[in-house]
């Protein structure tokens, strides 16, 4: 009888980041205990993978086999008839000692028995030593292909190639590199590739659950651009008027804009961690450089945008606060020719907002406050980090979301997108223009799209140019 | 769409309600920031069988406000067929004030003599220009489907934002015009609408001319200054082909001729004109247009049908992980062994053994070995690795054979070892095979920040295995520091403490 839902045991030395590799692939980060101990986990726990809400792998997390050499020490004490192979391990799973001093060994020897296949997880710092030679020699009695997974192996000093040339001196040729803590979809791929190589029979549901899998992240990729992207086109598109003669008004309404935005970025922000699931927001935000669900550094300073390698703006110099710039047409150039240019076109094209209306408020004494060109791109840059960040973390992984990262130079000095310098001109793109209490109107013409064509533009910009793509 | 056809033409029964709800629930989320918390609507969704669409579905109807929306469409379609039916009410009043004009005029200003050419274009010419207009537009991309159609649409939209501006009516009016765009159905809403309206606008007229015709007596004529008599003969010839292939008598050549202003007409020909005529007004007027707006509501339909939801909106994706949860938990299949026996217990044993000081290690990475087995002197034995079983098994049998028995027993691990109970047993055994005390010295520290591993954590772990195993005594020592010999001074700062513990 063939079960419905092929059974993996996940096996290992202790400590070898079992638990971990389970978290990441059940993208479930309250999922057993994690700890840099032994014996960490000392029972069998088991998950199943879904695809729209059918199971189709079940997933056993097991404790650590801490004392191989004890059981073939055991064995070698007992010799029963010559030819039994696999029957010798039923023999030492009935015996006292099986539920005695090697309880922990014995349930791992029966859950892989029990299964289709194991996963067997090593540290691949480790040198490959004899007890873990002798681990492998016990889970062979089990008469289940077994997949050796490296862990480990984004961090420094491993040792791939002494594993690999171990384990193939043992026979397994099909090795698996997996690291639990910094994920790789690519990596994900070829795990379930590599299951479906040893188990044919397994290879439509690993098919579909890798398919599923591939599709997942690209939707949440693409919601979380466009995120980015509705981020970037409410702050490209607010506006606040102040009154140019009254200074306690006007230094009033530039940090009520300033603390607009910083708020709407705190929002993106937390949205964005929202989508990734990585066990609520209260685990996530103190795991993030964010403080207080914020970033570390202001948006509004200098250090902030010195930390991406951008230089403030010159608005700062005519009079606005930094980050901010006055109206291109009350003070010069400050926004760019480019935003010059989207605004005139704006305005030429009937927008009610446009240049007109501009020239009117000019006249009455009011000027127009914008967000600047840094700002805009140091908000880019953020989100792009904060979602490389996210996307390169696996459920396992219990550190702090680490954002080091090279920038994306399109962000950092190419022009902006054309769709940012458009929606300078859209005052009513922004929802930081628009009051709370205000009824549902109609959906501003444009905005969407606008919003899906830049998510697309930072969608780019999330690979690194030329390299790995998905 | 605004239309009741909507609702009949979907495959499933409310399946595009369904999704226009789920629409107007998201919009509703993604300005308050959250998503309705009901945990009944929650378990719809979850329950639902199906991928991500149809889960958000489920859940969106389940929930109060999806509820209140699936109503307000409903009245929301039934404003917009009573406002259907209005403006085809007018149109039709159009349709026949504008036939009565025209008979109107004929009987009075010109004796019942009608210029049936006059008449035609009268009722059919403007009509004609728009749909070529209309045509022409629906050629481009970004058409909106006839100006007529978008009125109403437009006129019913703001008729039921109105009656309440914040409440659902208005959040229902703003979902379904967004998912008309996104379907690209909102022009082929506004066509279907615009051709019903010409439909009852070419019904009144034809009604209206049904009824002069009947009941008034009219002349045909016809007449040119500039074309000559075969052109006319040739145009009615034309006109007159679908007509007659169903059957209908028109007016033939000689009638034509007989027609012209000038000449005694026939009484014979009034019949095969106003048959002509009012077949005009039939296959050139209401039939294209009925077609057209039966083409419309099918490619509505179609597009209302096949449009899944976008389900790349964050506000969407943020609901999969709860409404399509990619894993499922088994709970523990197999339960923990109870707590963990000790092994030994820790011991304090002075040195009193005259031998030298026997050196072991376990687990040591190759390039620590080396300067370990370079300590080799007088008083320092080297053992050498117990790492694999056969080491082990030798160790113990003749560590108690040793004579003298060495003065301490020193077993080198690393600190980038996870200590395992296999070595735990191993470090009681070789206590308790041996009169002398056991020490263990780890290494590795200064190696562990490359690797990412905490030294404090370890060291914790190894001491209690320590503990368990009845070590004696337990140093954390680089592998460099015992190269240079200094494990000397560590034996010495041993000694020192062992007697200083001892006394
Ligand atoms: N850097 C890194 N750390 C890992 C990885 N896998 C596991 N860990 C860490 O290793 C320790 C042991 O992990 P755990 O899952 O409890 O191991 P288990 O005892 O085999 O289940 C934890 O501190 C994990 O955070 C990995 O791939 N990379
Ligand atoms: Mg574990």
């Amino acid at each position: 009888m063939a079960p419905e839902v092929l059974r993996v045991a996940v096996v290992g030395h202790t400590n070898t980041g079992k638990t971990s590799l389970l978290r990441t692939l059940l993208r479930d980060t309250h999922f057993g205990e994690v700890r840099d101990a032994p014996a960490t986990t000392r029972h069998v726990e088991g998950a199943q993978l879904l695809v729209d809400g059918r199971a189709l792998l079940a997933l056993y997390d097991t404790p650590g086999l801490e004392d191989a050499p004890g059981i073939l020490d055991w064995l070698e004490a007992h010799p029963g008839d010559r030819h039994e192979g696999a029957r010798s391990l039923q023999r030492f799973l009935d015996t006292p000692e099986a539920a005695g001093r090697f309880e922990q060994e014995a349930k791992v020897l029966r859950q892989l028995q029990g299964s289709e296949v194991g996963l067997y997880v090593i540290d691949a710092r480790e040198p490959v030593l004899p007890k873990y030679r002798d681990e492998l020699a016990v889970l062979a009695l089990c008469a289940r292909p077994l997949l050796p997974v490296l862990n480990f192996i984004a961090g420094p000093g491993t040792r791939v190639a002494a594993w690999r040339e171990a384990l193939a001196e043992l026979g397994l040729h099909t090795v698996i590199e997996f690291d639990s803590v910094v994920f790789d979809a690519v990596g994900e791929r070829r795990l379930f590739e590599k299951l479906s190589s040893v188990l044919d029979q397994w290879r439509g549901p690993l098919g579909e659950l890798r398919a599923a899998r591939e599709r997942d992240a690209r939707w949440r990729r693409e919601a979380a651009t466009r995120l980015a992207a509705d981020l970037l086109l409410d702050v490209a598109a607010a506006v606040a008027l102040v009154d140019a003669d009254d200074e306690i008004a006007r230094s009033r309404d530039e940090a009520a804009l300033r603390e607009q935005v910083r708020e709407r970025e705190r929002r993106c922000t937390d949205q964005v961690i929202e989508l990734f699931a990585f066990g609520g927001v209260e685990y996530a935000v103190d795991a993030l450089p964010l403080e207080d669900g914020r970033w570390h550094t202001d948006l509004f300073t200098p250090e902030a945008l010195g930390e991406y390698g951008l230089k403030a703006g010159r608005g700062a110099g005519v009079g606005a606060a930094a980050g901010l710039a006055v109206d291109a047409l009350s003070a010069g150039l400050t926004l760019g020719v480019g935003t010059l240019t989207g605004a005139m076109l704006g305005a030429l094209f009937g927008d009610r907002h446009g240049l007109g209306r501009r020239l009117f408020n000019r006249v009455r004494g009011y000027r127009e406050l914008r967000v600047d060109d840094a700002t805009l791109r140091l908000l880019a840059l953020r989100q792009r980090r904060l979602l490389r960040a996210l996307e390169r973390r696996g459920h396992g992984a219990v550190a702090p979301l680490d954002t080091t990262d090279e920038l994306d130079e399109r962000w950092r000095s190419a022009s902006l997108p054309r769709v940012l310098l458009r929606a300078r001109a859209r005052p009513e793109w922004s929802a930081l223009n628009r009051h709370r209490a205000e009824a549902w109107s109609a959906p501003a013409a444009g905005r969407d799209e606008a919003c899906v064509e830049l998510a697309a533009q930072l969608g780019q910009a999330l690979d690194p140019a030329g390299a790995d793509a998905r | 769409m605004l239309s009741p056809s909507a609702n009949t033409a979907c495959s499933a029964p409310g399946a595009v309600t369904g999704r226009i709800v789920a629409e107007a629930v998201r919009r509703h989320e993604e300005r308050a920031g959250a998503p309705i918390d009901e945990a009944h609507a929650w378990r719809q969704g979850h329950q639902a069988s199906g991928g991500l669409g149809p889960r958000i579905v489920a859940r969106a109807v389940a929930t109060r406000l999806g509820a209140q929306v699936a109503q307000s469409l409903e009245r929301l379609r039934g404003l917009a067929a009573g406002a259907t039916l209005v403006a085809a009410v007018l149109a039709l009043i159009s349709g026949m004030v504008a036939a009565g004009v025209v008979f109107g005029a004929a009987a009075t200003e010109a004796r019942g003599q009608l210029n049936i050419f006059w008449v035609l274009s009268s009722l059919l010419g403007l009509q004609t220009l728009l749909l070529l207009v209309w045509a022409v537009f629906m050629g481009l991309p970004r058409s909106r489907g006839g100006v007529l159609g978008q009125a109403l649409i437009g006129a019913t939209a703001s008729l039921a934002r109105r009656a309440n501006r914040d409440g659902v009516h208005a959040l229902t009016v703003v979902a379904l015009l967004g998912w008309l765009e996104r379907t690209g159905s909102a022009r082929w809403a506004a066509g279907m609408l615009t051709h019903l309206l010409w439909v009852a606008f070419g019904v009144g007229a034809l009604l209206m001319s049904v009824l002069a015709l009947t009941f008034r007596q009219y002349d045909f004529v016809w007449g040119t200054t500039l074309l000559g008599e075969e052109s006319f003969v040739a145009l009615v010839a034309g006109m007159g082909a679908l007509p007659s292939a169903i059957g209908l008598e028109v007016p033939d050549a000689a009638l034509v001729s007989a027609s012209r202003i000038g000449i005694e007409s026939m009484p014979a020909g009034r019949r095969a004109w106003s048959t002509l005529l009012l077949a005009s007004l039939l296959v050139y007027g209401i039939v294209p247009r009925l077609g057209l707006a039966l083409v419309c509501r099918w490619r509505l339909s179609r597009g209302l049908r096949t449009t899944g939801l976008d389900l790349q909106a964050p506000g969407y994706q943020r609901l999969a992980p709860r409404l399509m949860p990619v894993s499922a938990s088994l709970g523990v299949v197999d339960p923990a062994p109870a707590g963990v026996k000790a092994v030994g217990t820790r011991g304090r044993r002075p040195v009193t053994g005259q031998g030298p000081v026997l050196l072991v290690w376990l687990a040591l990475e190759d390039d620590c070995r080396e300067p370990l087995e370079g300590l080799a002197d007088a008083r320092v034995q080297v053992w050498g690795s117990v790492d694999d079983r056969r080491a082990q098994a030798r160790l113990l049998t003749e560590l108690p054979a040793l004579a003298p028995p060495p003065a301490v027993v020193v077993v080198v691990s690393s600190l980038l070892r996870t200590p395992d109970r296999h070595a735990t047993t191993l470090l009681a055994q070789v206590h308790s095979a041996t009169p002398a005390p056991v020490w263990l010295v780890l290494t590795g520290a200064d190696r562990s920040g490359g690797l990412g591993i905490d030294p404090a954590g370890r060291a914790a772990a190894w001491e209690a295995v320590a503990a368990r195993a009845g070590i004696d005594a337990m140093v954390v020592e680089t592998a460099e520091a015992a190269a240079r010999g200094r494990l000397e001074t560590v034996f010495a700062r041993l000694a020192d403490e062992e007697s200083a513990g001892g006394a």
